[in-house]
């Protein structure tokens, strides 16, 4: 199929689009505002549903009631914004929502800046909602994969019976570069998709049977330890078959440079130049944030890795947290961040490790 | 090979539209390219940068600190390009002003005034343009007659009447790029 040279955004939204996502509904923020100025058009196109809320609350809110429908739905924002959506994210999985989520990362805390940002690691990986619930949070590198991810998000998000969050960022939705867009499902699809979880969990008219509640969990008679245990196997599942990671160049690998999203895309480049110069360097990419890929970790030959930079836009660090867990201790770990809109720097990530190699340029 | 642009200018002088244009030449060559806009929030007079990255091979990173080719719309970026720039790196710096290499410490230095090349052939408006012909003149980077075609394509589809004020605009700024060689 053709490429064609697109938006971060707009490549994303077209995906959800060929993904069979018929509903949206959002708030305007930047990085993320082509996003919505593409589904406005694009949605009622192929039958879908825009809508600008009057706020994120109430966007989010539409979101979690058009998934209660069986219709595939997305919602789209950025980190401040994200936050004032947090309770019904919480609640959307309590209810086990297959909401889409994208967040294209700005600074924080707080209104933060426009920037380009990683600062949101914590709150889509550890707990976006009170209650401790998880979903799966992925962070794609390039267009291309961000594109990928998407189409295939709808379909995890339905069998998991989950939302799931694509962590992204100011650079992710603001660059422009050439993508393969995936084929658009068939109409027949999605209507029968929509029509199994009608009949399955979702509402869609009694239809002769006994009328369903809309509640953020199932709370009749039955304990909420039941339900969090349910919650606990999936969570479980998802760490045991959905953990995604890239590994570049580790095999014989001395210094390790690891990142996350676009990060890895500075990350990568350091590690080019520094094979180059024959210094064995290798790049640990994880692609699912939550479940984390422990296991990519843990197949590095640490008799021959003799140190790790974790790189990553956030300070205070964050990615780091879960890294250190990953590396037990069997090699020293260095910390490159940047915040404020501050991009990572490959020339940056390249010293560090001559640094730690004791190699200069 | 890769080859990589800072554009950098103050938001309003069309740095992100020069940058786009040129990719979207590179993708009818068939290259790999990537562009990144990075601004302030101000609609008009913040900082405003454009990354670009061509090359016949996968590209790695989208935005990088230092370039082959840093086009400067002013001297009074917030930023000094100097900072952006390599050993080799080549600073194109359209100004009135009285500047010199040995102010950037550039090895290469392209200087020229886009904001009177525009008005000298009646496109005061299209100061950008100017800017673009300079650095395809000098560089190469892509067929000039590409990249003519394309500002043809995504500036005139809806005001075709812009495209000759446009075409004076690009040719100008490309004997200027030219005679620099």
């Amino acid at each position: 199929m053709e490429k064609e040279f697109m938006k971060g955004c707009e490549a994303v939204a077209e995906a959800a689009v060929r993904a069979g996502c018929r509903f949206f509904a959002g708030y305007p923020i930047t990085p993320q505002n082509q996003v919505p100025e593409y589904l406005a058009h694009r949605l009622p196109e192929v039958g879908g549903v825009f809508i600008q809320g009057e706020s994120e609350v109430a966007s989010i809110n539409m979101v979690y009631g058009a998934s209660y429908g069986g219709t595939r739905s997305l919602i789209s924002s950025s980190s401040c914004g994200m936050s004032l959506m947090s309770e019904t994210i919480g609640w959307a999985i309590s209810a086990e929502m297959p909401i889409v989520l994208f967040n294209f990362q700005r600074g924080g805390p707080g209104i933060g800046d426009i920037g380009p940002s990683q600062q949101d690691y914590f709150q889509a990986t550890k707990a976006h909602a009170n209650g401790g619930g998880r979903m799966l949070v992925y962070s794609p590198a390039s267009l291309q994969e961000a594109v990928d991810i998407v189409y295939e998000s709808f379909e995890i998000a339905e069998s998991y019976r989950s939302p799931v969050y694509i962590l992204m960022d100011g650079i992710t939705g603001g660059m422009m570069e050439s993508v393969e867009l995936p084929e658009m499902r068939p109409e027949d699809y999605i209507a029968e998709k929509k029509a199994a979880i009608k009949k399955e969990w979702g509402l869609g008219g009694k239809q002769g049977r006994i009328g369903r509640t809309i509640m953020g969990g199932d709370f009749s008679g039955i304990p909420l330890q039941t339900l969090n245990q349910k919650l606990e196997k999936k969570y479980l599942k998802m760490e045991e078959n959905e953990t995604r990671c890239e590994l570049y160049l580790t095999e014989d690998a001395e210094w390790i440079v690891t990142a996350y999203g676009i990060g890895a895309r500075f990350a990568k480049a350091a590690v080019n130049r520094l094979r180059a110069d024959g210094i064995k360097a290798g790049l640990v990419r994880p692609i699912s944030l939550y479940p984390f890929p422990f296991e990519a970790y843990d197949a590095l030959d640490y008799t021959k890795v003799k140190g790790v930079v974790s790189a990553e836009m956030s300070i205070p660090p964050q990615f780091i947290t879960d890294v250190k867990l990953a590396v037990k201790e069997r090699a020293p770990i260095c910390i490159y961040n940047t915040s404020g809109g501050v991009i990572l720097d490959s020339i940056e990530i390249e010293k560090m490790v001559r640094e730690m190699a004791g190699k200069e340029a | 090979m890769e080859k990589t642009i800072i554009f950098t200018g103050i938001g309003g002088q069309g740095v992100k539209l020069a940058g786009e244009i040129l990719c979207y030449a590179a993708v009818h060559e068939n290259l790999n390219t990537t562009n990144y806009a990075l601004y302030g929030r101000e609609k008009r007079g913040g900082m405003s940068d454009c990354y670009v990255a061509i090359s016949d091979e996968t590209i790695t990173e989208p935005v990088f600190s230092l370039a082959d080719y840093v086009v400067a719309f002013t001297t009074e970026t917030p930023a000094s390009p100097a900072g952006k720039l390599r050993e080799n790196s080549v600073l194109f710096m359209s100004t009135p002003n009285d500047v010199t290499a040995e102010d950037y410490n550039a090895k290469h230095f392209v200087k020229f005034d886009a904001a009177a090349l525009a008005v000298e052939v009646g496109n005061p408006k299209g100061e950008n343009m100017v800017i673009l012909g300079v650095l395809v003149g000098y560089t190469d980077i892509l067929p000039a007659d590409v990249v003519e075609q394309t500002i043809f394509k995504k500036l005139g589809a809806r005001h075709p009447e812009f495209n000759e004020l446009n075409k004076k605009a690009f040719d100008k700024g490309l004997e200027v790029g030219r005679s620099y060689k």
